[in-house]
């Protein structure tokens, strides 16, 4: 019988192409919507989780209890911190410092590789050659155990490679940093994710900072905050008590500043304790879920309208034996096909529609919606169950036809004048347009 | 094979009432073939639609094969009417989406026949009907005397006991209608029980009875042909 069913379903969708179209077409919108902002919504959720201890990773914060300092968070620290303070601590498995390079953020430096062809590259880094024992850096030449050992050395990422090297190997290669300095390429990396919350360019151990910038006594100056601190815990360490440790360590020099660690996993999305970006992105989640709801209400009263169209087959069905019970189980399958085949075409609608989201968003924020099977796990449960709930209603309503009214195609009025699911389902679709209008209108 | 006491159809709306079938008294004996004669609005269809168990009496009792099935819930109707019952209707009433072969199919279907002997009895069929050649044609590609020979296929594949036709020479002309006759008083020679509404006399005449219906009530019964009961 299930074959029967999906034989009927394709000749019906070919058989009534407008209807089959404006159908489909109103489930792949929601789909398709519903996959674009759920992907970004996982992005965002997921920022750093391509690190193997990301877990265990914090950033080491300065809380700074002044009434009259507008910032009171702050992640740039004194390297003093990382050198004399975090060592002592055992719950601490290895520490990274970081600094930038030059004026990182705005204008960047120039790289070439013969003084001529220069690159303008933004966020360089020099660091801990710890930096690749906390976090996760594939390498494409080079050891990441020695990369940052020696003075003067580079480690290049694969775009930066790419644009100083073109199609070429690096290692053991010169750089020129502003025509001054020469650095020795002693690895290449591949760029980290898009969502990764520090994506550098370009890295310089930490042993070359002194020489460059000839600044000797960073290590023990607790009033200098430039510095980035990172930390990796070790297995089951608990953090409070790291903070516990650390929050009076700088009592001597400024007692309201109370260091602390944050988790990796919240650096992106709430690193300074306020809700705002967790709200709009409940916001998002919220539209998408709504949207999708939109375009499953929308199939129910399309699919309940168009019930006069089958009202012929369901009475000869019933009149040679079928029960109601295989005629739900046959539109049922309809149900689950019609959005599988919608999901599909939404999944793929979405991918093609990235450079438009991108623009959106005004940044590069997804390259694909294909890559994350997780992801597409849950949408393919989401399509399914979407199926299912939305075929309930339809099902039960066709399967339920009266066979000699239904052969001579007398469609049952819903003449209930009190609250019917149809009235509903109306209802609730205005309503949650109303609503989405009125959100979008303050977006 | 089957009989009512007494039985009436009310239809009630939130205006009218309508008494489309008055305390009617009727039999029919294995093997026999009854037709039902009246003028439009008399109850025949109506009458059809409770003996084949699409619909229910207001009133009254029905029993099929022995057993009384007034009281029975539209599944248990259904599940009754599975395999006992076979119908053939004036336009046919075939899936347009559904092949020859599929349609003649669909009884079997229903009754839950594996495929392999699905197939079997289909194949056979066709080729009685002898509308083999055409088993992958859809019906809007056959004319109004292949169309009803299908519909009469589908109505015989599970061998029901019981045939009931409204009016299966209606949409034919008499060629065609001629030949569907001669099929239904093959089967009824058969010893299949068949049950005709039909508004020709001359089609009517071939049953061994007439009951002729006006406003719900019948009005009276006339012996066409010497019936013998089977069994």
């Amino acid at each position: 019988m299930i074959n029967q069913s999906i034989l009927l379903f394709f000749r019906n969708l070919t058989n009534n192409k407008l209807f089959s179209f404006i159908n489909i077409t109103n489930l792949i919108v929601g789909f398709a919507t519903f996959i674009l902002l759920s992907s970004y919504i996982n992005r965002e959720l997921s920022y750093d989780s391509h690190h193997e201890h990301y877990e265990r990773i914090y950033r080491l914060q300065l809380f700074m209890d002044q009434e009259e300092n507008i910032l009171k968070h702050t992640w740039s620290v004194t390297a003093a911190l990382g050198r004399q303070v975090l060592p002592g601590i055992p719950e601490i498995e290895k520490t990274v410092i970081m600094h930038d390079v030059g004026d990182n953020n705005k204008n960047g430096i120039f790289l070439s590789m013969d003084k001529k062809n220069q690159v303008l590259v933004r966020y360089g880094y020099y660091a801990d050659p710890s930096l690749f024992e906390v976090f996760s850096y594939r390498f494409i030449e080079g050891n990441p155990e020695d990369a940052l050992r020696n003075p003067f050395s580079i480690v290049l990422s694969h775009t930066v490679a790419d644009k100083l090297f073109p199609s070429e190997k690096t290692l053991g290669k010169q750089v020129y940093g502003e025509n001054k300095l020469a650095f020795t390429v002693t690895g290449v990396y591949e760029d980290l994710p898009q969502n990764s919350d520090m994506r550098p360019a370009y890295l310089l151990p930490m042993n070359t900072f002194t020489p460059v910038t000839g600044w000797v006594d960073y290590a023990e100056n607790f009033w200098a905050y430039s510095f980035y601190t990172f930390v990796l815990l070790r297995e089951n360490a608990d953090p409070d008590a790291v903070d516990k440790k650390i929050h009076d360590a700088l009592k001597d020099y400024r007692k309201e500043h109370h260091p602390y660690l944050r988790p990796l996993s919240k650096l992106h999305q709430n690193a300074y304790f306020q809700p705002d970006y967790m709200i709009a992105l409940g916001m998002f989640y919220l539209i998408a879920i709504l949207i999708l709801i939109l375009s499953a209400i929308n199939y129910i009263n399309l699919q309940t309208a168009n019930a006069t169209s089958r009202l012929r087959e369901i009475g000869i069905k019933k009149t040679v034996g079928f029960s109601k019970k295989s005629l739900w189980k046959q539109f049922m399958v309809e149900s689950v096909l019609t959005t599988l085949i919608a999901g599909l075409i939404g999944l793929l609608v979405a991918h093609s529609s990235l450079p438009v989201f991108n623009r959106l968003l005004g940044q590069q924020a997804m390259t694909s919606v294909l890559g994350n099977w997780r992801l597409l796990l849950v949408i393919l449960m989401v399509t399914l169950i979407t199926g299912f709930v939305s075929g309930l209603y339809p099902a039960y309503v066709i399967s339920a036809f009266n066979p000699v009214k239904a052969l001579k195609q007398k469609f049952i009025e819903d003449d209930s004048n009190g609250i019917s699911l149809k009235k509903v389902l109306v209802t609730a679709q205005f309503s949650i347009s109303i609503f989405l209008l009125v959100v979008g209108f303050i977006i | 094979m089957i009989r009512t006491e007494n039985l009436s159809k009310i239809f009630r709306t939130e205006i009218v009432e309508t008494t489309a079938l008055n305390k009617i008294n009727f039999g029919v004996s294995k093997g026999e073939f009854v037709a039902i004669m009246g003028p439009s609005g008399c109850g025949k269809s109506t009458l059809l639609n409770i003996l084949g168990l699409l619909d229910s009496p207001t009133s009254g009792r029905y029993f099929f094969d022995g057993i009384e099935v007034t009281g029975f819930s539209e599944s248990q109707r259904t599940k009754l009417r599975k395999g006992n019952i076979g119908f053939v209707f004036q336009s046919f009433n075939l899936i347009d989406e559904l092949t020859v072969y599929e349609n003649i199919e669909l009884p079997l279907i229903a009754m839950n026949i594996p495929g392999s002997k699905r197939r079997d009895r289909v194949e056979q069929i066709l080729e009685s009907m002898r509308i083999g050649h055409r088993r992958k044609h859809f019906p809007k590609q056959l004319s109004g005397g292949q169309q009803q020979r299908v519909a009469v296929a589908r109505a015989l594949i599970t061998k029901p006991k019981l045939i009931l036709a409204d009016e299966p020479t209606g949409n034919l002309d008499s060629t065609n209608g001629e030949q569907v006759m001669q099929l239904l008083e093959q089967l009824n020679a058969d010893g299949t029980t068949i049950v005709m509404v039909t508004h020709s006399l001359s089609h009517a005449d071939r049953a061994h009875r007439i009951v002729n219906l006006f406003d719900g009530y019948i009005v009276t019964e006339r012996i066409e042909k010497a019936f013998y009961p089977v069994g």
